[in-house]
């Protein structure tokens, strides 16, 4: 029963979810909605269960005094004062409007930043012409740059024209190829996980 | 009855179905093999590298929920996680896993523990192991890039859905020489992976982690049948591309309907 009940209620509610996408049965429908009101109400608590994971974890480090349990008092002392701002004063406040807009965007648009060096230092390692592949790696990458960049139509006018095809036929048709193989492989697993076939996230294992 | 614009979408699923359901039956007679996917062997080599120099593994199943389209994904790294610790509970590593939605902890947390008790080293489970970051992302890029960086890895596995923080965890593992094995079906990020990454699972190849890591019957015949449902697709693909270069829209009415 334990291991069988699981898969049957996600099974049952998998069916009810394709019935309400593809026929337009109203009982359906009002059932389909409940039911992902329930999911909101069950995230919720895996949100809270998440969340005192989280305070356990780190004041462990803090009575542990690991060497880096100054990131740990950092991050209970912001999870409190975030949740004193959001739950006594509204997310209109402006404490908790602070919080996201002097603190939380701007290290996020610092992050995101830091992805431009990361791909220039990607780049550098990945193109070299080591092997064939890697000299038409090179190659391509090479002239999708010199056509991106202002300086690339400056040296030649074609360079432009010739990324925009690369990208638009040869790069647009691999992806293409990808995702329908992707998205059919999506499918079989969203119906291994209905039927029961997949129960590794269960910990129902073999 | 139906509703409008999704027959098609709703034959195409009766035809995988069917066809994964043949590729079932047929594996009861005979056992289907998968080609090698390097990315998934190269994980044992990576638990056995971090377990000689003394290192840990470390494992996130990307910045995804398990709704949406990022549901499959998700679902497959929760099954590379499965293999992940068994190997980890077998050769005694350690290993920390970075969890970013909280609906995804406790699948997390259940398959580790599960795969623990499995290899018989129930014991060798630490709670910690599984932490849960933020569901935001750049606040669960960091958390991981803090957690690569600090916990001393020898091997990282990056295998689920990603969006632009996949080149940040690639990189973070060059940068302390670990081993990188990735994979994901966000089509924008691989490239970033393949480039910066030693292995790269690119699209189905994730998907079919669960299959290839089990050696199930039933999973490999459900493997063979969607094969055979994408060679469906390709024939219906390739006449529609004829057909339209002929001047006829059939088959692109067909799909719309």
């Amino acid at each position: 029963m334990k291991r069988e009940l699981p898969v049957a209620i996600a099974g049952l509610l998998g069916v009810l979810m394709l019935v309400d996408y593809f026929l337009n049965i109203k009982a359906a429908k009002t059932l389909s909605v409940e039911m992902q009101n329930w999911v909101i109400i069950i995230a919720a608590l895996a949100l809270a269960l998440a969340a005192l994971n989280l305070v356990i974890n780190h004041s462990r480090r803090i009575s542990r005094k690991d060497p880096d349990s100054l990131h740990s008092y950092l991050l209970i002392i912001s999870l409190v004062l975030t949740v004193i701002s959001g739950v006594f004063f509204g997310p209109s406040h402006v404490s908790f409007k602070f919080i996201f807009e002097a603190i939380i965007n701007p290290l996020a648009s610092a992050f995101y930043a830091m992805a431009c060096f990361h791909l220039a230092s990607a780049t550098y390692r990945a193109f070299r012409a080591h092997n064939l592949q890697a000299s038409a790696l090179l190659i391509t990458g090479m002239l999708v740059m010199l056509g991106r960049a202002p300086i690339g139509e400056v040296i030649w006018s074609k360079f432009p024209a010739i990324s925009t095809w690369i990208m638009s036929v040869a790069n647009l048709a691999g992806m293409r190829g990808i995702m329908i193989s992707s998205a059919v492989g999506m499918i079989g697993v969203g119906l291994r996980v209905m039927v029961g076939i997949d129960r590794t996230h269960l910990g129902l294992g073999e | 009855m139906f509703m409008a614009g999704r027959v098609s979408s709703l034959v195409a699923l009766v035809v995988i179905f069917v066809s994964m359901l043949w590729g079932m039956k047929w594996a009861r007679t005979r056992l289907p093999s998968i080609r090698k996917i390097a990315g998934l062997d190269a994980i044992e080599e990576g638990v056995g590298r971090a377990t000689e120099m003394g290192k840990g593994v470390f494992f996130t199943p990307g910045w995804a929920d398990i709704s949406g389209e990022s549901a499959a994904p998700t679902f497959a790294a929760l099954d590379v996680l499965g293999h992940v610790a068994t190997l980890t509970a077998k050769y005694g590593t350690r290993l920390v896993v970075g969890v970013s939605f909280p609906n995804v902890y406790p699948l997390a947390y259940q398959t580790v523990q599960q795969s623990y008790l499995l290899a018989g080293r129930p014991d060798a489970f630490d709670p910690d192991m599984i932490r849960f970051t933020s569901p935001m992302q750049y606040a669960y890029a960091a958390a991981c890039l803090g957690m690569i960086q600090r916990e001393n890895v020898a091997a990282t596995v990056l295998v689920g859905a990603f969006a632009s923080e996949a080149v940040n965890f690639a990189e973070a593992t060059v940068a302390v020489g670990a081993l990188a094995i990735a994979g994901t079906t966000t089509t924008s990020q691989l490239p970033y992976f393949a480039a910066a990454c030693d292995y790269t699972m690119i699209g189905e190849e994730l998907l079919a982690a669960g299959a290839y890591i089990s050696k199930d019957p039933r999973r490999l015949g459900s493997i063979m049948g969607q094969d055979y449902a994408k060679l469906i697709a390709l024939a219906i693909l390739l006449t529609g591309v004829f057909l339209k270069t002929g001047g006829s829209n059939v088959i692109a009415d067909l799909l719309k309907r």
